[in-house]
């Protein structure tokens, strides 16, 4: 489908340009109009320039709006069948986990959330929402010391522990409501970024930076995608998280702060502003006699 | 073959991508084409291999990067089940789960940076 596909930004970025223009456009004429009207009164005529009404304002809103709840109900659904579908996956490939791996998770977090599922691929995450767990394929337990196994572990339980999974889809899924704001996926991405250092950040206060910097050598030296094809997002973070290891982050770069906060916010509320309002708009259009 | 494999890639493609599993290297479609044609009674053809491994590529399954004139194609799961598992991530669920690192190779510079760091803390001790 090629909303999913190499399409799917493109079109974003369409979509955006085109809502804001059309806003745009309809702020622009109407000024013209309310300038030529103020030119014109004293000879007595009115605007020359078409009227270019709500309704049109008014249905893009409702395209938008309507759109947005498909995007944000859809992916809800396709996330809550992908964590169903990785519950059962793990199930079948979930095996005994590695006395070293059991080690070193031993004062890091309860045994009972280590899962270590069988798989040469070396690959580490967490996963769950209300119950996060975390995972590591044989693969890595094979590759990864007990000091690397240790970090990788402190870095998932810092997820686990504030239900980063769970937070990702909830941004996600604002994300994906108020889709046609531009920022909202920058947004998402600066969230992800300071999720991820914080992280580290947590793995690193009780071990070293050459410790972290192995795990990541030996989980990013895999023959995988490069910076192209992994995505933005997968390079830009590794990238920063390298960039926080040799000690070059700076102290707003990787974190939350408040003034990062005010646009995210901002943008949130003008996206559910705009969804309020024309739930409101079509109401009172129902409302009227000859409405719907 | 995983039966697994076969009923996500096809027959072909699992067989296709097993070669390259066992390959030291990564291989050129002419390679995976003799590899394959080992132990068949009627061969398979040379474009039957490159689409099927065109395919895989498209898919994300493989990196296909040029060496002097031909493509090489190289796997970037190491079996059925990190496919199985990436493929319901991507599919599904990546906004739900948290990767210590997602699919992505890094760089050399990248791959430089975080050896230097080791060995930094090594002689600083």
């Amino acid at each position: 489908m090629c909303w999913s596909g190499r399409w799917r930004y493109p079109l974003t970025r369409v979509a955006q340009l085109t809502t804001v223009l059309v806003v745009l456009g309809y702020l622009v004429t109407e000024m013209s109009r309310a300038v030529a009207s103020f030119q014109l009164e004293g000879a007595g005529g009115g605007s020359a320039l078409p009227r270019l009404g709500v309704e049109v304002l008014a249905a893009v809103g409702i395209v938008l709006t309507v759109s947005g709840i498909v995007r944000c109900a859809f992916t809800l659904a396709r996330q809550c069948m992908g964590m169903v579908t990785l519950s059962r996956w793990v199930a079948v490939h979930r095996v005994e986990p590695d006395p070293q791996l059991l080690r070193a998770g031993d004062g890091v977090l309860p045994t009972d959330r280590i899962v270590q599922v069988d798989s040469r691929g070396a690959f580490a995450l967490t996963y769950g929402l209300l119950r996060p767990r975390v995972l590591l394929s044989s693969g890595f337990v094979a590759v990864a010391t007990e000091a690397e196994l240790a970090v990788v572990l402190r870095h998932e339980w810092h997820h686990a522990e504030r239900l980063d999974p769970l937070n990702r889809l909830v941004l996600g899924l604002f994300s994906a409501l108020v889709w046609y704001v531009p920022g909202s996926r920058r947004m998402l991405r600066h969230h992800l970024l300071c999720q991820e250092l914080a992280a580290d950040r947590a793995a690193l206060s009780r071990s070293r930076r050459q410790v972290l910097a192995g795990a990541l050598l030996k989980v990013a030296s895999a023959p995988r995608f490069n910076a192209a094809v992994a995505g933005m997002h997968t390079a830009e973070i590794f990238e920063a998280r390298v960039r926080q290891l040799e000690g070059r982050v700076s102290h707003q770069e990787g974190r939350q702060t408040v003034y990062r906060h005010v646009p995210c916010a901002l943008l949130i509320a003008a996206g559910l502003a705009g969804d309020v309002a024309v739930a409101t708009l079509i109401e009172q259009f129902c409302r009227q006699p000859g409405g719907w | 073959m995983s039966s697994q494999l076969s009923r996500m890639l096809g027959t072909l493609g699992a067989e296709v991508l097993e070669t390259l599993w066992d390959a030291p290297r990564p291989l050129t479609v002419r390679e995976v084409q003799e590899r394959l044609n080992r132990a068949r009674v009627e061969p398979l053809a040379y474009t039957t291999i490159m689409t099927v491994l065109a395919r895989l590529a498209d898919r994300d399954i493989l990196v296909r990067e040029m060496n002097g004139r031909a493509y090489v194609y190289q796997p970037v799961v190491a079996d059925a089940a990190e496919l199985a598992v990436r493929d319901v991530i991507r599919d599904h669920g990546e906004m739900a789960v948290a990767h210590f690192v997602d699919m992505y190779s890094a760089e050399l510079g990248i791959r430089s940076r975080l050896s230097r760091l080791i060995r930094d803390e090594d002689a600083s001790g």
